[in-house]
């Protein structure tokens, strides 16, 4: 069944109406058809269900994931990671949303810690991980992980041509130090002052327009 | 205007070409329940159709098959059918409980240890191919014929480098280092440093994670290359990037590398790595900072360096050093 397309009004939706969309309504018509089959899945077997319902997502959500953080590895980590506990907690049990939703929105939610934590780096990460289990402590709009991200890639492409390709090189394709010197032809040296700087001016626009205190609405969360 | 959110609107989004005013309208559209799924499926069909790069999503599937075995296996042990398969599970647990103490009094004769004496150096390759060095001073405690079928185990104590050997069915690499800290490897280089109650790690390639365990909290975090973590009893951990990982092997090549090191920690990289007793007078200099890269074979090399660079006396009597004023 397709869910009605509401009509946007032009006006703040009131605090009543917020309420509301936080109780779920009713469930199941949230649940969309594409689903149906892993969701009967995991009624049977958990196991076998969410190994489905990770064949299903694992692709995209790694190329939603890596948008945040940059490193293919840590993507993958990070989107195994989130399955894993998904079984191990029994998460599905517990959710009234699609699936789909709900990873999405894990995802969407730790690669925001990450940059987080990447732009607030020697942060003691005992405070960090207190961060990362309250889902209170993120963006509310919807669109501002879209913004996010495309801020780290404007980041990115703001580096100097041969400093950007060094720091992709590093860190999207997970090549190491001593193999993009010898494949670039340069010392190790210079690659790792590259790779330095690159993180730094990333990090330091960031966290500029993200996790500094004071203007805007993140130092709500601070 | 009805429905003003289009799924045209919502890619444009994607694409972060929708306008300020626009965002804005999808933020409010999206309060809804139904209208976020809405969202999330056109999300979907957007990162589906653009994917950055090609997972290697069989593999990576068999290794979630693998961890959610691991995971139910650990809790099949215990059996909640019938009285009388509960017997045989308490058979089955003293069984364990005699193996367990078979285990610990001969645990001995299950590990090996690597060790090395002080100044000295050594590199070991390990029944699974992966690759270890040594630092002075430092032990590495090793299944003797080979290592389990859940993970790759060792325990250090001291400082080491490892590359280690990713296996064809992802086997974790655990190091053990007593500092409430394990790190989780699947294949990649890194290297401990773990004395006197400071654990360090430092990541040259590939990701690892670290399990920190606090009582009955466990916590863990991912590192990515390039990066040093850090735990200091009592204290939390530190994570930064370290603009040159190479540094922290420097010891490999006979290279130490000081960048405004005081010489109390270069006295104590000395007692640590060679076992001398050094001894500073007046105490007043040990603040006195070194830098630079000094390629030493021994003990009395690297003193030689470096009472030159900050023009110092010294003299060695047996295993006792003294660095004064000239």
């Amino acid at each position: 069944m397709k869910p009605k397309a509401a009509t946007y009004s032009g006006e703040r939706p009131s605090i009543t109406v917020e309420q509301d969309a936080l109780v779920n309504p009713s469930g199941e018509k949230l649940v969309l058809d594409d689903e149906l089959f892993i969701r009967k899945s995991i009624l049977e077997n958990p196991q076998k269900g969410v190994e489905l319902l990770f064949a299903r997502y694992y692709q995209v959500l790694c190329t939603h994931a890596i948008k945040f953080v940059g490193s293919r590895a840590i993507a993958e980590d990070l989107v195994s990671e989130l399955f894993l506990q998904f079984y191990a907690n029994r998460t599905f049990e517990k959710i009234d949303t699609s699936y789909r939703a709900y990873l999405f929105k894990t995802v969407r939610n730790r690669g925001y810690n990450y940059l987080k934590w990447e732009a607030g780096k020697q942060i003691s990460l005992q405070d960090d991980f207190e961060v990362l289990d309250s889902e209170h402590r993120q963006p509310d709009q919807i669109t501002q992980y879209e913004e996010l991200y495309q801020d780290y890639e404007k980041a990115v492409n703001s580096l100097p041509l041969s400093r950007r390709n060094i720091y992709l090189l590093f860190h999207t394709d997970g090549k190491s130090i001593k193999e993009i010197a010898a494949k670039l032809n340069i010392s190790v040296r210079t690659v790792d002052t590259q790779i330095y700087r690159a993180s730094q001016a990333i990090r330091e626009i960031i966290r500029n327009k993200w996790f500094l205190n004071g203007i805007g609405f993140l130092s709500l969360f601070l | 205007m009805d429905s003003a959110i289009s799924k045209q609107l919502l890619f444009d989004h994607f694409a972060g070409q929708a306008t300020a005013m626009q965002r804005r309208m999808i933020d409010e559209w999206a309060t809804k329940p139904e209208n976020e799924e809405l969202f999330y499926k056109y999300l979907e069909e957007w990162e589906a159709s653009r994917p950055q790069y090609l997972t290697d999503t069989a593999s990576a599937q068999l290794h979630f098959h693998n961890s959610i075995e691991n995971l139910t296996t650990e809790e099949k042990t215990v059996p909640k059918k019938s009285p009388w398969l509960r017997s045989w599970f308490w058979l089955a647990a003293s069984l364990v409980l005699i193996a367990g103490l078979a285990y610990l009094m001969e645990e001995d004769i299950r590990y090996r240890h690597l060790s090395t004496n002080p100044g000295e150096i050594n590199h070991w390759t390990l029944a699974d191919g992966s690759m270890v060095t040594l630092n002075a001073n430092s032990i590495l405690r090793v299944p003797r014929w080979d290592f389990g079928v859940d993970t790759r185990t060792v325990y250090l104590q001291g400082e080491a480098e490892f590359k280690v050997a990713h296996l064809p069915n992802h086997q974790k690499f655990v190091v053990k280092t007593g500092n409430h800290l394990d790190i989780v490897v699947l294949g990649t280089e890194f290297t401990v440093y773990n004395r006197h109650k400071k654990t360090q790690v430092i990541l040259n390639k590939g990701s690892v994670r670290l399990e920190r365990s606090n009582g009955k909290i466990k916590r863990s975090v991912v590192m990515s290359p390039g990066e040093m973590a850090t735990v200091q009893k009592p204290g939390a951990v530190i994570q930064k990037s370290t603009p040159r990982p190479t540094v922290y092997a420097a010891w490999k090549e006979s290279r130490y590398e000081f960048d405004q090191t005081p010489l109390a920690e270069v006295a104590q990289t000395l007692e640590e790595q060679y076992g001398y007793d050094v001894a500073i007078s007046p105490a007043g200099l040990s603040a006195l900072t070194i830098s630079g890269s000094f390629k030493a074979k021994n003990a009395t090399d690297l003193l030689e360096s470096i009472a030159q660079v900050l023009e110092l006396k010294y003299s060695i009597e047996d295993k006792k050093m003294t660095i004064t004023t000239p």
